[in-house]
């Protein structure tokens, strides 16, 4: 099977000290990918260098067999909540429609069929009824659900989202990852940054684990093991068992 | 109104006068533009040190009789601009700290190179303060060019400086030059305040790129309409400016700035969903209820 992101030998220094080190996997076509590790392990550096944002040292980037300038468009990006100003004089609905920017022209303006596109894309994540409001107005979750919207009206073929998680209501978070899974379906490749290790295993298709280097990536039952997790996080967890098996509680 | 339309009157007559309130009006709707960009991405302070850096240039463009005292301008206004940059990455003196530096740096160059010079023509009082009733024709063309150019900019270019401005990682995602955007703004800094130089000089210039904005700012949830706001206060604050200080024969650009403040206060106080005043009185009537 070709692969729908590639990476090669990825390493990214920061102000002297390493962020990545030496990563190297191969993610297949229309899965859900979540990146877990500790705080600080890189989760967001990984992203921003994949997407050429910020300098690599080395490494290759290569989405579809392409490098990424030639397919920057195909992909969207949902960013973390805590990056915007939310006091920003901008309705529901504009945010939505700045998903088309990537696929218009330099001077040219979202038309009817942008517009049209904007607000299918709310209403595949019910804020519909929301599109009149300015986006400080509503919960984080709804924030959250908005910018999904607009990675939606974006259209690409792979997702990258930030935290999505984060500080958000159990209804959105419950939306969100059911209609990930829906986009997944329909051939998407989704990439999700998460930091809490207690739904891992429902909501992902497969794993990394990250610490600056890849301590693991593949299928979420091989990944998922106590060993590997306590390795990701220095060994700053305590490992539970229960009757299903075994549960892994952050400390 | 009697004293209206003796301004009135003084307007038909005096060329100078229609001049003072053309170029006000041009940089009232410039800078409110401009300026809600600035406010939205949080560069207040920039605005500021831009504008200061902005002497030296003035004055080398002066001394070597060039009537294009504006490329001067630039030049000093976007060295500031990569000085500032260049300090903050490259020390672990953060952004603030370095703004202070080149601010009173560039400025104190400016004033020290003025002095050697007295007894010329160049007014320090009138660069730093503006003299809109001495505005001339050519003042009065340049001022028309940098705002015809720089809104024609903002028109072409608004869907990328909005992207830029609200979502800078989306921004970078979808391949925009987030930096080089960010260079362009401040040599647009240093032409509005190259424009605003008669009209309210260097020192009050930032006042004219916040002040009208953050007006604006705090009376609607869209960004197409705080920058229709924006410069309506700006051209408000120009022209009542500009009539107060021949009425009352005070300086004009002081005058003019004073006009945005006590619009900001209104709005701080009365704007209908962020006015304080109102705020205040929701809290006692829910508190006695």
């Amino acid at each position: 099977m070709t692969s729908a992101v590639q990476v090669k030998n990825l390493s990214v220094t920061y102000h002297g000290h390493t962020a990545l080190e030496n990563i190297s996997f191969d993610a297949s076509p229309q899965q859900l990918v979540g990146i877990i590790g500790p705080n600080g392990a890189g989760k967001s550096t990984l992203i921003k260098a994949m997407l050429g944002m910020v300098r690599k040292n080395h490494g290759e980037v290569t989405v579809f067999g392409k490098s990424i300038s030639k397919v920057r468009k195909q992909i969207a990006y949902v960013p973390q909540r805590s990056m915007i100003d939310f006091d920003f004089p901008v309705l529901v609905e504009d945010v939505v429609l700045m998903g088309s920017y990537p696929h218009l022209k330099w001077w040219k303006r979202p038309g009817k069929n942008e517009r049209k596109q904007a607000l299918d894309s709310l209403t595949q994540v019910g804020m519909i009824d929301y599109r009149k409001r300015q986006i400080g107005e509503l919960s984080g979750g709804q924030q959250q659900r908005v910018f999904l919207a607009r990675a939606l009206a974006q259209g690409g073929d792979i997702l990258f989202l930030d935290e999505p998680f984060a500080g958000i209501d159990i209804s959105s978070e419950n939306i969100i990852i059911e209609l990930l899974g829906k986009l997944r379906d329909e051939g998407k490749t989704i990439f999700v940054v998460h930091h809490d290790l207690s739904k891992v295993d429902k909501y992902f298709d497969s794993l990394m684990l990250l610490n600056k280097t890849l301590i693991g990536f593949g299928e979420k039952e091989k990944v998922f093991q106590p060993e590997l997790v306590s390795r990701a996080y220095n060994g700053n967890i305590a490992l539970l068992s229960d009757k299903d098996g075994k549960v892994v509680v952050t400390g | 109104m009697e004293e209206l339309s003796y301004f009135l009157e003084a307007v038909s007559t005096y060329t100078f006068l229609q001049n003072g309130l053309i170029a006000g009006a041009l940089v009232g709707v410039l800078c409110g533009v401009v300026g809600c960009f600035i406010i939205l991405r949080g560069m207040a302070l920039m605005g500021e040190a831009i504008s200061h850096a902005v002497l030296p240039g003035v004055v080398i463009s002066y001394m070597l009789g060039s009537s294009g005292f504006f490329i001067g301008a630039v030049a000093t206004g976007a060295l500031a601009a990569l000085g500032i940059g260049f300090i903050s990455q490259n020390s672990k003196v953060k952004d603030d700290s370095a703004i202070g530096i080149l601010l009173t740096a560039t400025f104190a160059l400016g004033i020290v190179m003025v002095t050697t010079l007295s007894g010329t023509s160049i007014d320090v009082w009138h660069i730093l303060f503006g003299n809109v009733l001495a505005v001339s024709r050519q003042d009065l063309w340049v001022t028309l060019g940098i705002t015809v150019v720089v809104l024609l900019a903002i028109m072409l270019f608004y869907k990328q400086l909005v992207l830029s401005t609200f979502d800078p990682t989306m921004a970078q995602a979808i391949g925009l030059p987030t930096k080089l955007i960010h260079y362009i703004l401040m040599i647009v800094l240093s032409l509005v305040t190259v424009a605003s130089l008669n009209t309210v000089g260097i020192i009050l210039v930032v006042a004219m790129l916040i002040t009208p904005g953050a007006t604006a700012y705090l009376l609607t949830e869209r960004l197409p309409v705080m920058l229709v706001l924006s410069s309506l206060f700006g051209v408000i604050s120009a022209v009542s400016g500009v009539y107060f200080s021949y009425i009352y024969d005070v300086a004009t650009g002081a005058s003019i700035v004073v006009v945005a403040s006590i619009l900001f206060t209104l709005a701080f106080f009365f704007s209908p969903k962020q006015g304080v005043a109102l705020r205040w009185y929701k809290k006692l009537s829910t508190g006695r209820a």
